[in-house]
């Protein structure tokens, strides 16, 4: 197994105890500054959606690559945002989930075991256990990733070698995310310029991630709306009723399909395709055009976050912006 | 209940703890455990106890109306709130009660004994998917009688014990058929056409012997193919006409179809072509199939119970305050023979004078007793069973 493309992994820790780096070291000598630039490159890119990847050509960059992890976590525990955090675990294990697709079966078979996972190759694709597949399919939302869809016999179930990489994309997470945010302390103080660049970089991240909705107007907004707006710039995972109260109004007050997936790329866990999908879904691809929720519905879901003056008046979350915007219009015309 | 009733009847289920085996589940000292009384309000939850003897000598001194610990495993059991406990992990468990059997639900009245008769079978049901799908050892599992109106089932396999409620929920949907396509079971695939020129759609179903879900499903239609061949031509019609966009003719073409005397052995093989045939209408049989198939083959359980990793349930060998019948450990075996209405009493027949409070019909062990209102001199274990149900008062 390549540890250090792997660098989450049991093994991995075994291996970065044999190299001689002490911690003093790493965060000072001039020697380790690679190591300290591709931690901040591994923090800056989940924060811009990827982190690139390495040149591990050599052993010493290998090492780099492999000291850079720890150090990498230690620099997002000493920032201890959530929002950050969040994005910093999705795209190491996006990056992971990269090195996967060009790993052999093997290292593969290698990974998932070190993951505590026990997949069986049978020449084409993968025999796992159901909790391996439950454990991380019940986070996903389509019909494939439901137990019941599949053949499952004497607690066993085939996956394809592509489903597999997925469900390890999500075991990986659990480990990355394990024992996040360290109890970094005094080591935050040596780290102090680096930290004080990212916290920029961060600020100004979740300032463009306050979703650009064009044409449309923001303060017309229901509360509702605006709060899962809100939630989803700061890179939280909306609930499924949410997702779709939120596509259903943003369609019907005549936002593009394509201005919708912007909204959501956000989302910790985005996939463009599928929330194209979902999106056209909703737009009435397959003939029904679905009306968004009403308040009351909104309530019963969870998904009110507390009416204002307006909302005691209206039933519905499109009344609301109707009113405001004729409301506004009004005002701003000469009479 | 008068206090004089409860005292009695805490004064029956001393004798019967002073003598009870009460075995303590694994890890018990890491579990929760919580007691409701017949004299106190609520319920004494948040306590833990180190070892069998010291819960026996708690037991044996308080007297419980009710016992239960925890499904699940925490760090400190005894800490006041969920998040303090720090949880480890948890058994699965299924709660099988006649209150969710969706033909008890509706109706008012209706006999113990055959409910219980009715919930056992779901519980076998049940039992028969953990063992052949989900392939756990027999020996992982445990089957308790509730004491009132069901069945539980304890899987206590390491591999399940840290699956958190979302992951539980996909078991339940499992089991209850939810979020089933229908699609990854009857499809099309393209054949070869005849003498190899050209390509045609086949239409293919789950064999008989697939495993899981394909093989009940290819059991729901033999079964209604073997049902509508036992019928005659007119009832057979009519039953067909039922489903939406089925007429009399396309209703009375299927049935010659599968009048056939291979069509049972094509089922079998997963080869539905003779469904398709008759045009792409036949389609319409296999959706309406399914959906009754899966309703009536899913194993019935309750959500929330399965779902809730911090769910208290009975702890077995107690009694139940609500029937004083024994919460009784069973073996997969030992199930299908079980009487609960004979083998969960605990108490003897020596006489008790009683004052009945609400007219009954009542059969334990094997007797039937019709109950009005007023004094009755009743053998112990049906005098303990009325008075825990709020049926009957200690007599004078």
């Amino acid at each position: 197994m390549r540890t250090f493309w792997y660098p989450f992994t049991h093994a991995a820790a075994e291996d970065i105890k044999l190299i001689d780096a002490p911690l003093e070291d790493v965060l000072r000598s001039r020697a380790f500054q690679p190591v300290r630039r591709r931690a901040v490159e591994r923090v800056r890119g989940a924060l811009q959606g990827e982190i690139p990847d390495a040149d591990t050509s050599d052993t010493v960059k290998q090492s780099v690559e492999l000291l850079s992890y720890p150090l990498a976590r230690l620099i997002v525990s000493c920032i201890d945002d959530d929002y950050l955090l969040r994005r910093y675990v999705l795209a190491e294990a996006k990056l992971a989930h990269r090195r996967l697709k060009s790993s052999d079966t093997e290292e593969v078979l290698e990974i998932a075991s070190d993951l505590g996972m026990g997949p069986l190759y049978d020449g084409e694709n993968f025999r796992i256990h159901f909790v391996d597949f439950v454990m991380a399919a019940a986070r996903f939302r389509s019909q494939k990733w439901k137990l019941i869809n599949r053949t499952l016999d004497r607690g066993y179930l085939t996956v394809t070698r592509e489903e597999l990489l997925r469900l390890m994309e999500e075991r990986i997470k659990d480990r990355i995310q394990e024992g996040l945010p360290l109890d970094a302390g005094s080591i935050c103080e040596s780290l102090s310029d680096h930290l004080k660049s990212i916290r920029d970089e961060l600020e100004s991240s979740k300032q463009s991630s306050i979703v650009d909705l064009g044409e449309f107007r923001r303060d017309a907004l229901p509360p509702c709306m605006r709060s899962l707006l809100e939630q989803l710039a700061s890179g939280r995972n909306l609930a499924h009723t949410a997702r779709f109260a939120l596509t259903s109004f943003l369609l019907n007050i005549n936002l593009s399909v394509e201005e919708i997936v912007g909204v959501f790329n956000n989302s910790p866990d985005f996939d463009e395709e599928m929330t194209r999908y979902q999106i056209e879904h909703i737009a009435g691809s397959t003939g029904t055009r679905y009306t968004p929720p009403s308040c009351s519905t909104m309530l019963t879901y969870g998904n009110c976050p507390g009416g204002d003056e307006i909302c005691r008046r209206i039933r519905h979350p499109i009344s609301y912006y109707r009113r405001r915007v004729r409301e506004a219009s009004k005002s701003s015309t000469p009479s | 209940m008068e206090s004089k009733t409860a005292s009695y009847l805490r004064s029956r289920f001393r004798e019967y703890y002073l003598t009870a085996s009460m075995d303590a589940p694994p890890g018990m000292e890491s579990r929760e455990w919580g007691f409701i009384f017949y004299d106190a309000p609520g319920m004494r939850r948040h306590r833990s106890f180190s070892s069998r003897k010291e819960l026996v000598d708690y037991i044996r001194s308080t007297v419980p109306a009710h016992v239960y610990h925890s499904a699940a495993y925490y760090l400190k059991p005894d800490a006041p709130t969920m998040k303090e406990k720090i949880w480890k992990g948890a058994d699965l468990i299924f709660d099988l009660d006649a209150d969710h059997l969706s033909e008890y639900r509706v109706s008012g009245r209706r006999d113990y004994g055959e409910m219980l008769e009715r919930v056992k079978r779901e519980t076998m049901k049940l039992l028969e998917f953990l063992l052949s799908d989900f392939g756990f050892d027999e020996k992982r599992i445990s089957v308790v009688f509730s004491g009132g109106r069901g069945y539980h089932i304890h899987v206590r396999d390491p591999s399940i014990m840290r699956l958190r409620s979302d992951a539980r929920r996909e078991i339940v949907d499992y089991l209850t058929g939810r979020g089933l396509d229908i699609g990854r079971f009857i499809y099309e695939i393209d054949v070869e056409g005849d003498a190899g020129v050209g390509r045609a759609r086949s239409l293919r179903g789950p064999a008989s012997d697939a495993p899981g879900w394909g093989n009940r499903i290819n059991r729901a239609m033999e079964s209604m193919v073997m049902h509508l061949r036992a019928l005659d031509d007119e009832e057979a019609i009519s039953l067909l006409k039922r489903v939406d966009g089925i007429g009399p003719q396309k209703a009375g073409r299927f049935l010659s179809r599968i009048r056939e005397e291979n069509a049972i052995n094509k089922i079998r093989a997963g080869n539905l072509d003779f469904f398709k045939y008759a045009s792409g209408t036949w389609k319409l049989i296999i959706p309406y199939l399914m959906e009754e198939s899966v309703r009536a083959l899913s194993g019935e359980t309750d959500e929330p119970v399965t779902a809730d990793v911090h769910r208290l349930i009975r702890f077995p060998e107690s009694l139940h305050g609500g029937t004083g019948l024994r919460v009784t450990q069973l073996t997969i075996d030992s199930l299908r023979a079980f009487d609960p209405l004979r083998d969960a009493v605990v108490f003897g027949d020596d006489p008790v004078s009683v004052e009945v409070i609400r007219p009954t019909t009542l059969e334990l062990m094997g007797e039937r007793f019709d109950l009005i209102d007023g004094r009755a001199e009743l053998p112990a274990y049906a005098a303990v069973f009325l008075m825990a149900r709020g049926f009957a008062e200690i007599g004078r």
